[in-house]
């Protein structure tokens, strides 16, 4: 299976919940009002400090979502990026429970699973949509393997070798 | 056959179900028979794109907008941000982090188009704004008395001649007034005289009564009243054959104007050059009464400035400043906005700025620590500021060298672009009490301001001056104190210790003195970003002031890094074609008595103090409160006509309830005409609708400037143009072939044409005498094409001749061509088109940051201002125009109090808890709930309240509370987390909406006045109006609705239902503060007029609930 | 949960089974295919019966078993388009198959009562019960008249009937709880 040859990086400590990257996923991609192929959670400490954690689908290079697929609509390109074959998905919703991440969804407009494609239709000569609005520079996509920076992932333990990488992580998941 | 037995039947199937594994080797099979229905969807291509100006909120943006199209016609795609724009600043492939700079601006748009900007959520979802089912498509009137919801449908000839001549409203019988009844201009011009003569003549007169009495020369009645009457007698014999009654709206009293006044144009969510327009009408008109929404907006804020600066509006550099003490201002919303704060953020998170966030509500993100949470009792805010005055006066923690400059050539020798009156000397007490001492008072030649220098020295004598000095002089004859303006500064900020100032705001005394030490240590890279927070509430104005007095202590302004004031623009009303002059004359007060003062009006002659209702003079802008209170109370003189465009007073004033009763009775406001997208809950009480257009099919179009400190350079102007043409209904073509469209634009010019106004139609406007090849020449205005190709000539020959902007290569007026709708009429303007093109096709024209700064660090605009007050003498001198009392001149932290000065503190005592509405940007005040890509993020609002409160009232996260305030009961979902302060109530704006060309009648709030409540419970159920008026979005395709509209009903873009995220949540306007010595009228603040943007409350009732959705963003 | 919701489920299990086995016999017979062990398992754990009707009709054509060439006049040349209507009202489209055709609506039997037990399983006992509908529906309006029309479908129209009596109870005892 083909790694990934871009890498997603989230610096936590700049996001501040403005939701932009939502809205231009949601338009750039056609995303039907109350799915979502990335999201932004929102916590609160006790003292009040708040932050923001943006989640997406992480390209994972070990998929568990691709395993769990009976017809193989869902596949791992050779960029490394997980995608579906929309005409062949039968909406079992297998690759929904089989996402340790939360990132996959049915699509009720297409009638199909949907999740994040990297905006594999812009890139690499665009930035995906929600990278490119970020006024705060808190999404990153950057077009190398190598990643020289303090870098946390979300569930390390699942074995699915997330692909998308946070910063000033703020331990939370 | 012998069937099997039911008993046999289950048997086999609970035999069949004991095995473990499922049928999912069946599935894929099955899968392939039967599959869910299945409609592909892909991302669009692109189509048009062009570069223009987003109105998601007030901030001015740029936007790059990709336009498809479709069988069903054109569809505004996908919104992101445009890489010449200070505020969106590019981003690349190549360069994504330190998104700190936008393109050069003379970057070849072929490469530009290789980056984009960052852009909002807001911003991104400007096609719901376009797409709204709600949006109203062609003219209406009303079919039922005012309020009753029922409207129907009339041509736009018909809109034209009612609203100019006069109408009746057939199903009610009642006769409507046009505006010809006070079109004064008119009148004069067809009884034979020239309007401008006689106008100008009788304006003369009046104000040379008015100087009479300014010089004391006229001081009693019987001398103002024989003045008024030789002013009769001559005006009666000249205007033979009119009565002057026709004129005048009271003969006895000229000094109110003439009849026109009585047509108010009133504007909300106001713009260039929509607003530049209007007011051209409005002075063609020949009425005072141009009134914007400032005061539910930040005039407190404004008007502090004013004092302080004699401008409104500055901010902290946000590229070099190191640290900002941001008080009571919106992180995500304040200029620059959600998009340009970015820059901010970013700076904090690389340690590279540090926020001091004093709010009663926590920062979004802390930013590695670098934004720190100060929290602060609202209203109390002035307290803090006085600490950390006197901190950094007790520590001598200020720029001693800068504040003791007495004047302007001092200031210019030590190369400090502005100076401040720190070291003038103040009058204590006598007569001239708050008075600046200045030569005359002590009997010498000069009259500049005193300071002292080794003794009393005029000011414009010495380089340097005391900063403190206590002494006495002798004016006529009496011994006064005298002290120095910082003295007085100085010892305000000693009249409590440090523990006391910290007691009342509750921020502890070492973060106070923290504060103080950065400040001073990074100045001038220090200062303050101040708002609402601050500015909004009674005593707004001493509080924003002694923030200010921070900076000035600082010596920050109009410096890198420090504080601000707005870029420049280009001459885009005048610079070749005069847009502006319009023949006509006008004088008299504005209906809310703004900016004017009561001692000016030959009332106070006739009746001294207290005045019938409050007077403003020393606020800049516009009071929605006192208008409508002045058209209730026909003071200072009754009504005729209200034009109210993209506005919501019932909903957006604090307590704007109130104002119902006067919109619905039709003896108080005879007409009343709105200019709109949707009927909201102000325009429901309208008599004739006349529907607008958005900010992407050709409302607001023009030359956008930006509010402080505009990325900090020089010059800045975002354009904006159609992505499309008007979505509403087509109502002619103008004499040159252009096509017309249902506008404000269009409305304003037909009423113009038709009643024969000055500056409209045939040679309607000037060249710019100045310019050779325009002298002389006339061009006709019958159109918005005509007026706004014109504007954009100006700036882009401005631009030119500024070196700004160049000449458009071939390849580039070929995609503007192409591309932008405004285009198609480039041959009003020929000779400019190919420069108009330079611009459109970047979205506007913006310099560079990094040259906006000389050597010193001094910003290369023209200094805001030349001189900081921290005493206002103006200021001290005013006197309020109840009660007949002084103004206190200066910084001072006051407890909040009602107009009159009474303390409301014990009023306040049972209600432990103050509401405040801070803003987010998921959306901007109440005109965004159409954005369902936010909403479905926030489907509701909440009051955000502090878990140990939360524990006392025993209430949980998503039980519905009952709030009481002194006006009302809320009905609010609560939700419990600690990013809210205790003792505080934060309740986001925006949400509860009950109209918006269908109504959904508010359950969530009553009012204790019974007669106001009656208001809404008299609302009607539904509002009657044809579907064949409303919603643009029926033309669009199936899958663009159901995926724009997934969550909502059918029939909610297909018919006109209520949507429920329309009209979710709450709004706590409704149950805000009023002002029991104003009549009971929403509380303002004292020297603004500004709205309160909190309330006080207490937690009376809870049930059990649960939030809509399982997670809590705002 | 409870003995009741715990039978509940098992019994849908069984009947998911029950369609998804019939189906996977009649298909492989469709395409000129044996019928696969676990399908013949299956049905002779349920009844001989119809383990000997499979039998017998296993090198059977059966093509015609479609509704448009049972029913005669108007529903015979509209019957395809209103299964297609039938299929997309509930969200799902049939494929490779004649839409009217014995082996479709046996599919979407399959389908539907897969569909329940993923609501099951997810607590979602409102949807549960939506589909548990739509099964009823499907059986009532369509797959008896359909099976009636063919002599060799007898013992699968008796299974059939048998089924729906066992649906319905189970769905009457269902709508008399709710709320």
């Amino acid at each position: 299976m083909a790694r990934l040859k871009y890498r997603y990086v989230i610096d936590v400590s700049r996001c501040y919940g403005c939701m932009s990257c939502i809205a231009a996923c949601a338009s750039e991609n056609n995303i039907p009002i109350g799915v979502f192929r990335t999201w932004v959670e929102r916590f609160v400490k006790a003292d009040g400090t708040t932050f923001f954690l943006p989640k997406l689908c992480n390209h994972c290079d070990n998929p568990t979502c691709v395993a769990a697929c009976p017809v193989k609509a869902t596949y791992k390109s050779d960029e490394g990026l997980i995608l579906t074959n929309d005409e062949k998905c039968i909406g079992c919703g297998a690759c929904i429970q089989g996402c340790p991440y939360g990132a996959r969804f049915i699509n009720p407009v297409k009638g199909v699973a949907d999740k994040c494609t990297f905006c594999s239709h812009r890139i690499p000569k665009k930035l995906p949509a929600c990278v490119e609005v970020c006024p705060t520079s808190a999404r990153l996509f950057l077009k190398t393997e190598i990643l020289n920076l303090p870098v946390h992932v979300l569930k390390p333990t699942t074995g699915n070798k997330p692909q998308v990488y946070y910063l000033n992580y703020m331990g939370v998941e | 056959m012998k069937g099997l037995s039911r008993r046999e039947f289950i048997k086999g199937l609970v035999g069949l179900g004991c095995a473990s594994v499922f049928v999912a080797g069946y599935a894929p099979t099955i899968g392939r028979i039967i599959s869910p229905k299945y409609q592909s969807v892909l991302p669009d291509e692109e189509g048009r794109i062009l570069h223009s100006a987003c109105l998601g909120c007030n901030v001015r943006c740029g936007i790059r907008i990709n336009i498809l199209k479709t069988d069903y016609g054109e569809v505004v795609e996908r919104i992101s941000g445009n890489p010449y724009h200070p505020y969106n600043r590019a981003v690349g492939l190549e360069n994504q982090t330190k998104r700190y700079f936008s393109l050069p601006y003379h970057t070849p748009l072929k490469e530009a188009l290789n980056y984009t900007g960052t852009i909002c959520g807001k911003g991104e979802d400007g096609i719901h704004y376009l797409y709204d089912p709600y949006r109203i498509l062609t003219p209406l009137k009303r079919s039922g008395a005012r309020g009753s919801g029922k409207f129907k449908v009339i041509s736009w000839e018909q809109l034209i001649k009612e609203v100019t001549e006069g109408g009746i409203i057939e199903e009610t019988g009642e006769k409507i007034p046009g505006l010809r009844e006070i079109f004064v201009y008119g009148k004069l011009k067809k009884a034979g005289f020239d309007p401008v003569e006689v106008l100008s003549e009788m304006k003369k007169d009046v104000d040379e009564i008015k100087s009479k009495i300014k010089a004391k020369e006229i001081a009693d009645k019987e001398a103002l009243r024989s003045h008024i009457n030789s002013f009769k007698e001559k005006w009666q014999k000249k205007l033979s054959g009119i009565s002057l009654h026709e004129i005048l709206i009271n003969p006895e009293r000229p000094d109110l104007g003439t009849k026109a006044n009585q047509v108010i144009f009133y504007r909300g969510r106001g713009q260039a050059h929509a607003d530049y327009f209007y007011r051209r009408w409005i002075d063609a008109f020949g009425s005072v009464n141009w009134l914007r929404h400032t005061s539910s907006c930040q005039l407190g804020y404004y008007a502090a400035n004013k004092l302080w600066a004699g401008v409104t509006d500055l901010q902290m550099d946000v590229h070099s400043s190191k640290v900002i003490v941001m008080a009571g201002a919106q992180m995500g919303r304040l200029h620059p906005g959600a998009t340009g704060q970015g820059l901010l953020i970013e700076r904090a998170a690389l340690g590279e700025l540090k926020i001091y966030y004093v709010n009663p509500t926590a920062p979004r993100t802390s930013a590695n620590g670098n934004i720190v949470w100060v929290p602060v009792k609202p209203g109390t805010d002035a307290a803090l500021a006085m600490a950390i005055l006197r901190v950094m006066f007790e520590k001598g923690w200020y720029n001693s060298h800068f504040l003791s400059i007495p004047n302007k050539k001092a200031a210019e020798k030590a190369k400090q672009p502005v100076y401040t009156n720190a070291t003038w000397l103040v009058i204590l007490d006598g007569e001239e009490a708050g008075e600046i001492l200045k030569g005359k008072h002590l009997g010498a030649s000069h009259d500049n301001p005193i300071v002292y220098s080794s003794g009393y020295r005029d000011s414009s004598t010495v380089d340097k001056a005391e900063l403190f000095h206590v002494g006495k002089v002798t004016i006529k004859g009496k011994e006064v104190n005298v002290k120095t303006v910082l003295q007085i500064l100085k010892d305000e900020t000693k009249s409590k210790t440090l523990g006391e100032w910290s007691e009342i705001c509750g921020v502890p005394v070492q973060m106070i003195v923290k504060i103080a030490q950065d400040l001073y240590r990074n100045a001038p890279y220090s200062g303050t970003t101040v708002h609402r927070g601050l500015g909004m509430n009674p005593v707004g104005e001493y509080t924003v002031w002694s923030f200010r007095a921070i900076d000035t202590l600082l010596g920050n302004i109009h410096r890198k890094g420090g504080l601000l004031g707005r870029a420049g623009h280009l001459k885009s009303n005048d610079y070749m074609y005069d847009l502006k002059k319009v023949k006509n004359v006008s004088w008299g007060f504005p209906i809310d008595r703004h900016g004017v003062a009561y001692e000016e009006s030959f009332e106070f002659i006739f009746s001294g103090y207290p005045a019938k209702r409050p007077w403003y003079p020393l606020t800049p802008e516009e009071i929605y409160t006192e208008a409508f209170a002045g058209i209730h109370e026909g003071y200072p003189y009754p009504i005729k006509a209200l034009i109210l465009y993209y506005a919501n007073p019932v909903l957006s004033a604090n307590y704007g309830i109130k104002f119902i009763e006067t919109l619905k009775d039709t003896k108080r406001l005879p007409l009343f005409i709105g200019i709109t997208t949707t009927i909201n809950e102000t325009y429901l009480y309208a008599d004739y609708i006349v529907p607008d257009t958005t900010y992407l099919d050709g409302g607001t179009m023009g030359c956008q400037f930006l509010y402080a400190s505009s990325g900090g350079v020089k010059i800045a102007e975002t354009w904006r143009t159609p992505a499309v043409m008007p979505q509403t209904v087509k109502v002619g073509t103008c004499p040159n072939g252009h096509p017309k469209y249902a506008s404000m634009w269009e409305f304003l010019i037909d009423v113009a044409l038709r009643l024969g106004m000055p500056g409209f139609g045939e040679k309607a406007i000037m060249g710019n005498p100045e310019k050779e090849e325009m002298k002389d020449r006339t061009f006709s205005l019958f159109c918005v094409w005509e007026y706004i190709m014109r504007v954009f000539a100006n700036s882009a020959m401005d631009g030119k001749d500024a070196g700004l902007i160049k000449e458009a290569s071939p390849e580039e007026i070929k995609f503007v061509e192409k591309n932008y709708p405004l285009a198609q009429f480039k041959k009003i303007v020929p000779n400019e088109w190919k420069y108009i093109a330079y611009g459109l096709a970047r979205g506007g024209v913006f310099t560079d940051y990094r040259s906006s700064f000389d050597e010193n660090g001094v910003s290369t605009r023209k200094p805001p201002t030349e001189l900081l007050q921290l005493w206002n003498e103006k200021l001290a001198k005013t006197k309020n125009s109840l009660t007949g009392k002084k103004f206190y001149g200066g910084p001072k932290y006051f407890e909040i109090r009602d107009y009159t000065g009474r303390g409301l503190k014990k009023e306040f005592e049972a209600y432990p808890f103050t509401v405040v509405f801070p803003g987010s940007p998921l959306f901007t005040k109440h005109r965004s709930m159409f954005y369902y890509w936010m909403k479905q993020i926030m489907p509701e609002n909440f009051a955000l309240i502090h878990p140990e409160d939360a524990k006392e009232a025993g209430i949980k996260s998503g039980d519905t509370v009952t709030i009481e305030t002194p006006t009302g009961y809320l009905d609010v979902k609560a939700v419990i987390e600690p990013s809210v302060m205790k003792g505080v109530i934060a309740i986001p704006v925006g949400m509860g909406r009950w109209a918006d060309t269908v109504i959904m009648k508010p359950k969530y709030f009553t009012l204790k006045d019974e007669k106001v409540n009656s208001l809404i419970e008299g609302l009607p159920p539904k509002i009657e109006i044809p579907e064949e008026a409303v919603n643009p979005v029926k033309a669009l395709d199936e899958l663009r609705k159901k995926i724009l509209f997934t969550k909502s009903k059918k029939s909610y873009y297909e018919h006109l239902i209520p949507d429920n995220w329309r009209f979710s949540g709450v709004t706590p306007n409704v149950v805000s503060l009023v002002d029991s010595s104003t009549g009971n009228w929403p509380l303002l603040s004292w020297i603004g007029g500004a709205q309160n943007y909190f309330t006080v409350a207490k937690i009376v009732k809870r049930r059990e609930g649960k939030t809509e959705v399982p997670w809590i963003i705002w | 949960m409870d003995n009741m919701v715990e039978d509940n489920v098992v019994l849908t299990i069984g009947r998911a089974k029950m369609y998804s086995a019939i189906f996977t016999a009649l298909y492989s017979i469709y395409h000129g295919k044996s019928v696969p062990e676990e399908s013949v398992r299956a049905l002779k754990y349920l009844s001989p019966r119809i383990e000997d009707w499979i039998n017998e009709i296993k090198d059977e054509r059966l093509e015609e078993l479609r509704g448009s060439y049972a029913f005669e006049g108007l529903k015979g040349h509209t019957y395809q388009k209103i299964m297609e209507e039938f299929y997309q009202t509930y969200g799902f489209e049939a494929k490779e198959l004649p839409p009217d055709h014995v082996i479709t609506l046996i599919a979407f039997m399959s389908r539907l009562i897969m569909e329940e037990l993923q609501s099951i399983q997810r607590n979602e006992r409102e949807r549960a019960l939506h589909f548990r509908v739509i099964q009823h529906r499907l059986i009532s309006t369509h797959l008896l008249e359909l099976l009636g029309s063919f002599e060799k479908m007898k013992p699968l129209l008796d299974l059939v009937k048998m089924d729906r009596y066992i649906l319905f109870s189970a769905l009457r005892d269902e709508i008399s709880k709710s709320p």
